[in-house]
């Protein structure tokens, strides 16, 4: 924004006034939390802390939610991916909707989005009989968390591939065919490198939220320590059994995931906005 | 390579873009597809490209004789220069030029050294030398134009295809980039058809001109003969200056440029029309005059020299009379 | 912004650029299993119950108060979100002052940070014993465990909405149309009011309606600092999960269904509310 010209500044004490105001806000509900977060983790020291974050129970946690992440975030990028290219670059009947229905797992509460699988698979589920014949479980085990966790971090891609790629048009597209590239060549070298910052702006988004995923993770995990827990779900455990330390020694992970999601994700801002600015 | 349009016609839902359009073009023209916005000129030139296709069944394009309907654009070795360019943003100059031979199949891919003599040639070619490393986001905009003339050039198309080709660029640039592009045609001599709205453009650098309008064509001729001889109103209007007069007791319409109307002295007896000057406007060595006539009121323009100007020492408000001059037409 | 036509040629759609049929095909088959069947899931087994049923379970005290409490708190986190959010925006974009990238970014921390995280910080921080209870619980203000304790929790994970919605449009506001107001002789507190704001209304809904959405089915942050009371301090959410764990699965579902239409008809008003304001930017 350009400077403001004396007649639209703001009086000095109005902005001191509005500016202190906001620090405050902040400081008290963002950065209190946050130092406070790491505070609890150290308050027994070091040895407390990293014995917390190194017990069987917490690397098992930690692992579980890996894993989770591993399978989900995959999923939904190349879901993203898919649905950008069907939807940006074609136009057929329907769209609005689609688009509308993409955005839906975003205004489902994460219970619900949890509750949702276990009405599908799980014991008194539509294929509760049918798993439990053929000896599969995904309720209160991994798949079903894996599957809470897509759901819930669903349009995270899509939603930052969608805009872009129809803001950017097919000319580029168009272009590589007319000089002889295929489908795939031109999806890999034109397309691909085009979208590639807000691909991996999505999918940082959509990695936050499935490493962090309570709700949705608490209805579907079995709360079986060493073995369906996440680390969410571990330092809820170790919080209800009054294990402060422990408890805020993990969520400090987390913690840090947060706040690494947060410095890529303006690095990437301000790379987006560099760019814009060369053209 | 000849290329030839049999009765095409394209619609997109309601709208008919284009209804029935036959055109044949012979070997090594220089051809612009003139016409306003909406007249389907685009449209044409895509289809022609294997951009877009034509409804089902409606019509049929050849290149050199060859059924190319429904091949798509990455078989048909035509060199399409978008509007925008469409440069990948990504890639350097060298890399965008390099484009279309690194996306061959490895058995006709040329040899790395070979792709690159070509690019460097093309480059030459364009007069880009020593820009092969910049982005696009580098370059000016006559750059970026001839940037995308090299790249469709690389794959050796069997017609090159332009979409306003100076539509983005300001008008010196245009002015340049134009009389650089007919010499450029001159030496390579590939069949090119350019679509453009400016009808100068059109009448200075084509050697045939397609007239269009609503999706059909008005007609096709030289610039002389579009412009001398212009087969329907529509084509009047949009060729150059008119003005539209009514003889007096006589019902039709006449189309008059400017430059067909010889300004005479009020008294003078060889005058069919007469009268007044409104406003007057000298600059350089030409002189336009907005003149309105003293019986219909209708205002029309008229040309004249500066020298003509000077010698009849008129002045706005003074009263005149008018001679078409309309040279071999009725 | 041109889209690649398809053409129906012999049943087949025809585009120029590949893979309209494989893209879409997916995106439909995936969105399908993955989210709408579950959640029809929802209607069907609703619809099992029938509306008796249905009633049956929702019209109980316990259900009541939760909902009277999850939508009460959430409205009212909605508009603390919409005053808070408004400032925010406003100092964020307006004015020049060390440390404002940060702050900026920092908005998005409730967004970043896992809410069981969020949850078990604040209600650290307000417990009787807590950095900031200890001051408040002399004062008779107690927040953990109580209502208080559910509204701050709210406004924490609502707070990006309204910013993130009020930054743009405030960004892309013409800084002449006030400097015409102020040589029209209009005061800056006028200039605000009757040319700032009127522009900003429709983004502040829009905002504040999606951090009243997050609001209500918000469960992570909330249930640490709720205290969780049946009646008292019970939101609706975790009033489904508590009925899961009855394997009262019916009174479970009924809930999620109506949770499910809330949040429908919300996204609807949303969508609605993002055009008009998409509409009134672009003319």
């Amino acid at each position: 924004m350009s400077a403001q010209s004396r007649a639209t500044a703001d009086p000095r004490w109005v902005r001191v006034l509005l500016i202190g105001a906001t620090l405050a806000f902040l400081g008290l509900f963002l950065f209190v939390p946050l130092v406070s977060v790491f505070v609890e983790a150290f308050r027994k020291g070091v040895v407390v802390y990293a014995k917390a974050i190194t017990e069987e129970n917490a690397r098992s946690a930690i692992f579980l939610t890996l894993s989770v992440a591993a399978l989900a975030v995959p999923l939904n990028a190349v879901f993203g991916v898919a649905a950008a290219w069907a939807i940006a670059k074609f136009s057929f009947k329907g769209k609005s909707l689609l688009l509308a229905l993409i955005d839906l797992p975003f205004a489902v509460s994460p219970v619900v989005s949890g509750l949702v699988y276990v009405l599908l698979y799980g014991a008194r589920g539509l294929f509760g009989d049918w798993l439990l014949e053929h000896d599969l479980q995904i309720i209160f085990a991994v798949p079903g968390m894996v599957l809470a966790t897509v759901f819930v971090t669903f349009p995270f891609v899509a939603r930052e591939l969608i805009p872009l790629m129809q803001a950017q048009g097919n000319d580029q597209e168009y272009a590589a065919l007319s000089l002889g590239a295929s489908g795939w060549q031109t999806f890999r070298r034109v397309t691909l490198p085009n979208i590639k910052w807000a691909l991996f702006y999505g999918i940082i988004l959509c990695n936050a939220r499935a490493m962090g995923e309570f709700g949705a993770v608490s209805v579907v995990s079995g709360h079986i320590r060493g073995q369906t827990n996440t680390l969410p779900l571990h330092v809820e455990v170790l919080y209800n059994e009054y294990n402060m330390a422990a408890a805020f020694a993990c969520a400090s992970i987390l913690s840090v995931l947060g706040l690494v999601t947060l410095l890529l994700k303006t690095l990437i801002e301000w790379r987006a906005g560099l760019r814009r600015r060369t053209h | 390579m000849s290329i030839s349009v049999e009765n095409l016609r394209r619609t997109f839902g309601t709208f008919q873009a284009l209804r029935g359009i036959t055109l044949e073009i012979p070997d090594h023209q220089l051809v612009a597809l003139l016409g306003p916005s909406g007249s389907g000129k685009t449209t044409l030139l895509r289809i022609i490209g294997g951009l877009d296709f034509p409804d089902a069944g409606q019509g049929r394009v050849l290149i050199h004789g060859e059924d190319v309907t429904n091949q798509p654009a990455a078989s048909r070795r035509a060199g399409f220069v978008f509007q925008h360019y469409a440069l990948f943003n990504h890639l350097t100059v060298f890399e965008n030029v390099a484009f279309g031979l690194e996306v061959r199949p490895a058995a006709t891919r040329p040899k790395p050294e070979v792709i690159r003599d070509r690019v460097l040639e093309l480059l030459g070619l364009v007069q880009l030398d020593g820009l092969q490393q910049r982005l696009p986001s580098e370059l000016s905009g006559g750059q970026r134009q001839r940037v995308a003339l090299a790249r469709a050039l690389a794959i050796d198309p069997m017609v090159l295809l332009l979409d306003e080709p100076f539509g983005a660029l300001d008008a010196r640039v245009r002015k340049d980039l134009r009389r650089w592009l007919r010499s450029f045609h001159t030496e390579l001599g590939v069949t090119t058809i350019f679509v453009t709205h400016d009808q100068q453009e059109a009448l200075e650098l084509a050697d045939t001109v397609v007239v269009m309008n609503q999706g059909q064509i008005e007609q096709i001729g030289s610039p002389q003969q579009v412009y001398d001889h212009p087969a329907s109103p529509f084509v009047y209007e949009f060729l150059g200056d008119v003005n539209r007069v009514r003889k007096p007791g006589r019902p039709d319409l006449f189309y008059v440029r400017p430059h067909e109307v010889r300004v005479l002295f009020a008294g003078d007896s060889t005058a069919e029309l007469h009268a007044k000057v409104e406003h007057l406007f000298a600059a350089g060595p030409s002189a336009r005059l907005t003149l309105r006539m003293l019986d219909s009121k209708e205002t029309l323009d008229a040309d004249m020299t500066r020298q003509q100007l000077d010698e009849m020492g008129l002045s706005e408000g003074d009263e005149v009379g008018l001679k078409l001059v309309l040279g071999n037409r009725a | 912004m041109e889209q690649a036509s398809t053409i129906l040629r012999g049943g087949r759609p025809r585009s120029v650029l590949p893979g309209f049929g494989l893209s879409l095909g997916f995106t439909v088959t995936y969105l399908g299993l993955i989210v709408l069947f579950p959640l029809l899931m929802v209607f069907v087994k609703t619809s099992g119950m029938g509306w008796k049923g249905f009633w049956a379970a929702i019209l109980t005290d316990r259900v009541l108060a939760a909902c009277k409490l999850t939508f009460g708190l959430s409205l009212l986190a909605g508009l603390l979100n919409g005053v808070f959010g408004l400032l925010i925006a406003w100092v964020l974009c307006r004015y020049r002052f060390p440390g404002r990238r940060l702050l900026d970014a920092s908005v998005d921390l409730p967004f970043a940070m896992p809410t069981a995280v969020a949850g078990i910080a604040l209600t650290t921080l307000y417990a009787p014993n807590g950095w900031l209870g200890q001051f408040l619980v002399p004062l008779g203000v107690n927040v953990v465990f109580a209502p208080p304790g559910i509204l701050l929790a709210l406004v924490f994970i609502g707070l990006p909405f309204v910013v993130r919605t009020l930054q743009p449009v405030l960004e892309d506001l013409e800084v002449a149309q006030e400097e015409a107001a102020a040589s029209l002789g209009a005061t800056r507190w006028q200039t605000f009011r009757r040319v700032v704001l009127p522009q900003l209304v429709p983004a502040l809904i829009t905002g504040t309606t999606l951090a009243f959405a997050r609001a209500v089915g918000e469960y992570g942050s909330v249930v640490f600092i709720a205290g969780n009371m049946p009646g008292k301090t019970e939101i609706v959410p975790l009033l489904i999960i508590t009925k899961l764990e009855q394997y009262d699965y019916a009174g479970a579902t009924a809930l999620a269904a109506l949770m499910l239409v809330i949040s429908f008809a919300l996204l609807l008003v949303i969508n609605f509310l993002q055009r008009k304001t998409l509409v009134r930017r672009v003319a």
